[in-house]
């Protein structure tokens, strides 16, 4: 039981599974003449339970539907895989000119209902009662084909807008209408679109894809050979230049017999040049006001920026990827100004883009890449990047910003000093390989900080200080100095004072020829001043009493004997002949001097 | 009442002692952290006197030193700074400021000023504030004695000695005072300081969107022109002679 169950499920996903692979599409021209037949076809690719017919209204239904079934096998690399489709075919005819529409017919697949789409066909009032589909049939008169075969071929070329903002896109097309048999198609000169930056769409077929196509109220087949996406880079009237092409085409003569008829001949090769008609398109400049960051970008776009990393080392390379992404002008979007905090090394930015060009524009996403170094450790931000561009919807400036991207930067473990390269002189190197001296250990005669003693008040009161101690010192030497030497002063200018009083006589009989008479002074002043000295009377004085008694008074011997010379020398020279002047005043300097002397030492 | 003053004195004293000598204790400490190489806990130690409010040269130094063992250069060209001009005439400050300079990223040419400028300024680095103040009592008190000499002395060949060094002294008074006066105004008026930041912009005008001038980066010493900040900014001047406007915030004043 629990196995039929597992079975069921199985081949009910298996169902499922194929059932999602239905396609169910109806076919037909879209441009009809009146009284012409066509065909309308419902395709599907898998066996149908049941097709319920549509009902067709406005049309003619002449035949159908006719079911035709079509199987195919194919084996690649032992894979086998094998397509069906089942075709159910009407031939209808229009009947009224007018836009109708095909009804959409509903098939069931594997108890599912599957709707195909519905077609809206024109029919248009038809050239010739005898219009038979695409071309094929010969047409009544060979003068009415003569004439409108000038126009039976004719290049067109599209656009879907003439005024644009400049940087706008517009799309050409180039096309070819035919209503004769086209042999040969060559020598095509394609525009040159000068003013224009232009992108060819890539579409996939290069075949030509004939359609039907109402044109001046013909039908004609119409194919797309290409496709242009353009940007007008040039305010003003821009031209498109003529597109040609060579054509070769039969042109169809009334047969001339009905064998020729039977065989396809009776047509005319003709080699035609044709020409499209050249197209003003008028730009407009975009309107004023464009935001500082706005570099020409014109659509619809969206910004996205991320990091390589976020936390890195100093001096590693990180990536910056800025995506821009949108419709428009994409391929012409320059890389936007990045402002990297100072100190990164930036480098020009890496730029992709994987940009289709399709017939709806040119979308895809153009990525820009920054290499930036980080030169040293820190918190740092990328700033957000802006982006402004021209909306062409709200014909508005729209500006859009990315995220700002922190980013950690760790110091360089290599040293950081990697970058010291610069500016390394000899003597730089040569300290390198030096290490830091080694601490200082002991007491480290801490202070408070700010500390300073200059300008303080303890600085000045030691600076007075020293000038006190100076000016005392100054005082105190200069007061000795003056108590010293005015004793001296006074005691030496009265003591020979007292000499020249004594010798007052003897010095006025110096220079006189009384040679007697100068000595008999000398001595009685000399004798005079010790008896007044040592207080006794003249006629108790001796040489030896004397002598005694300034020794018992403490006066130097040597002025004692001094003085005692004297006093000999004048006694002897007073009866000695002659005697010379200089001699006379020696002694009485000696005599001068030792008085002087003797006066200093015994205090009165 | 004179009792209370004796005691509130001598408490004062020791708390200070006490504290003093808590923060040889922790000097000794990091000496020894930095010794074993932990050179982080070490400085640590450091930091915590130098924050305490003190300062000295060997305690700045070695501070240096175990932030120069972790690669800090910035921090230890700061505290090396602060070390010379507590001692600017030591040999091992020196080098190891020159060595710490030589790892940082900038090399900032020096305008070359006129070389007696330079001379003084050499002369001037022999002593710190405190050393040229010192000299400037101890020349001033050379100069009086000598000139007592002068003045007292008998003979004619000491008295012109004794003249002529007396005024080699006042005029070496002089010039240490006005040494002294200028190298205390380093510290009074501190007019350098180094960037700790990693990088810096030295924009123009004091506020964010100023023109960016030129970057500096940690570890370059900057001296403040004349002009009085900004508030959060200051402009200052790099060796080369180069001006801007700088964020307090990211750099330390020496």
């Amino acid at each position: 039981m629990k196995r039929i169950a597992i079975i069921l499920t199985i081949l009910a996903t298996a169902l499922g599974a194929l059932a999602d692979n239905v396609t169910f599409v109806a076919k037909a021209p879209r441009v009809v003449a009146v009284g012409e037949q066509f065909q309308l076809k419902y395709d599907v690719n898998v066996m149908p339970d049941d097709f319920y017919n549509p009902d067709i209204k406005n049309f003619d239904v002449l035949a159908g539907p006719n079911r035709s079934q079509f199987r195919s096998t194919t084996i690649v690399n032992g894979q086998v895989s094998t397509t069906s489709s089942i075709s159910y075919t009407y031939i209808l005819e229009a009947a009224r000119e007018g836009k109708f529409t095909l009804p959409a017919a509903v098939v069931k697949v594997n108890g599912r209902t599957y709707t195909s789409n519905s077609i809206v066909v024109e029919v248009v009032k038809g050239e010739s009662s005898s219009s038979s589909s695409r071309g094929g049939g010969n047409s009544s008169s060979g003068g009415e084909a003569r004439s409108s075969s000038r126009a039976d071929v004719l290049l067109r070329m599209e656009v879907n807008k003439t005024s644009l903002y400049r940087g706008e896109f517009l799309i050409a097309t180039l096309k070819l209408y035919s209503r004769a048999d086209l042999e040969n198609l060559g020598e095509p000169k394609f525009p040159s679109f000068n003013g224009f930056w232009n992108q060819v769409v890539e579409d996939n077929d290069l075949k030509l894809n004939f359609v039907r196509e109402k044109y001046n109220g013909k039908i004609y087949e119409s194919a797309v050979i290409r496709r242009y996406v353009l940007f007008p880079q040039q305010v003003g009237t821009l031209t498109i230049d003529p597109f040609q092409l060579t054509a070769s085409v039969i042109e169809r003569s009334a047969p001339q017999s009905a064998f020729d008829a039977f065989f396809g001949g009776g047509g005319v090769r003709a080699t035609k040049r044709l020409s499209s008609v050249p197209i003003s398109i008028s730009v407009k400049d975009l309107p004023s006001g464009a935001p500082a960051s706005f570099n020409g970008a014109v659509g619809s776009f969206s910004i996205a920026s991320g990091l390589s990393r976020s936390k890195v080392r100093a001096n590693d390379a990180v990536n910056l990827t800025v995506k821009i992404t949108g419709t428009g002008n994409i391929k012409l979007v320059d890389a936007p100004k990045i402002s990297f905090p100072a100190d990164f090394d930036s480098f020009d930015a890496k730029v992709s883009d994987n940009v289709k060009t399709a017939a709806s524009g040119s979308v895809g996403t153009k990525t820009f890449e920054y290499s930036f170094i980080p030169r040293s450790k820190g918190s740092y931000t990328i700033p957000a990047l802006e982006f402004t561009y021209f909306d062409i919807k709200s014909r508005t400036y729209k500006t859009i910003k990315t995220q700002s991207l922190p980013i950690e930067v760790a110091p360089d473990p290599t040293g950081g000093s990697g970058s010291g390269l610069q500016g390394a002189d000899k003597e730089s190197i040569k300290l390198l390989g030096q290490d830091i001296k080694y601490i200082k250990v002991g007491s480290p005669a801490l202070a408070p900080a700010g500390n300073y003693f200059f300008n303080t008040t303890s600085y000045w009161i030691v600076l007075i200080l020293v000038l006190v101690v100076v000016v005392a010192l100054f005082i105190l030497l200069a007061k000795r100095e003056r108590e010293s030497s005015d004793t001296v002063f006074v005691k030496n200018k009265r003591a020979n004072k007292v000499a020249h009083q004594r010798l007052k006589k003897a010095e006025m009989l110096i220079k006189s020829g009384d040679t007697h008479g100068f000595y008999e002074e000398m001595l009685k002043a000399l004798w005079g001043y010790l008896s007044d000295k040592l207080a006794i009377p003249v006629a108790d004085l001796s040489k030896e009493r004397a002598k005694e008694l300034l020794e018992s008074k403490g006066v130097d011997n040597e002025i004692i004997s001094e003085l005692i010379q004297v006093v000999e020398e004048c006694e002897f020279a007073r009866y000695a002949p002659g005697g010379q002047g200089e001699e006379k005043s020696d002694r009485f300097n000696v005599a001068i001097a030792a008085i002087s002397k003797l006066e200093q030492t015994i205090k009165r | 009442m004179k009792r209370i003053y004796i005691i509130l004195i001598m408490l004062v004293c020791f708390i200070g002692g006490a504290q003093a000598h808590d923060m040889d204790g922790a000097f000794e400490k990091g000496n020894n952290l930095y010794t074993k190489g932990s050179y982080k806990a070490a400085a640590e130690q450091y930091q915590k006197i130098i924050d305490a409010g003190y300062s000295s040269s060997k305690l700045f130094y070695n501070a240096g030193n175990a932030y120069y063992k972790q690669k800090l250069y910035a921090k230890a060209i700061l505290c090396y700074e602060r070390a010379y001009r507590l001692s600017p005439s030591d040999a091992a400050i020196n080098h190891n400021l020159e060595l710490a300079r030589l790892q940082i990223k900038d090399k900032v040419e020096p305008v070359p000023t006129f070389f007696v400028v330079e001379w003084l300024s050499a002369i001037r680095s022999w002593l710190s504030a405190n050393g040229w103040a010192w000299l400037s009592i101890t020349s001033l008190l050379i100069c009086g004695l000598l000139f007592v000499a002068y003045r007292f002395t008998g003979t004619l060949i000491t008295k012109k000695i004794a003249f002529s060094s007396s005024s080699f002294f006042m005029l070496l008074f002089l010039f240490s005072v006005w040494n002294a006066s200028v190298q205390t105004k380093k510290i009074t008026e501190p007019n350098t300081a180094i960037v700790l930041s990693p990088v810096v912009v030295v924009k123009s005008s004091p506020d964010e969107n100023g023109k960016e001038l030129f970057i500096v980066h940690e570890g370059t010493k900057l001296t403040f022109t004349e002009t009085p900040p900004v508030e959060g900014w200051t402009e200052v001047r790099i060796a080369d002679g180069n001006t801007g406007w700088i964020q307090n915030s990211t750099f330390e004043i020496i």
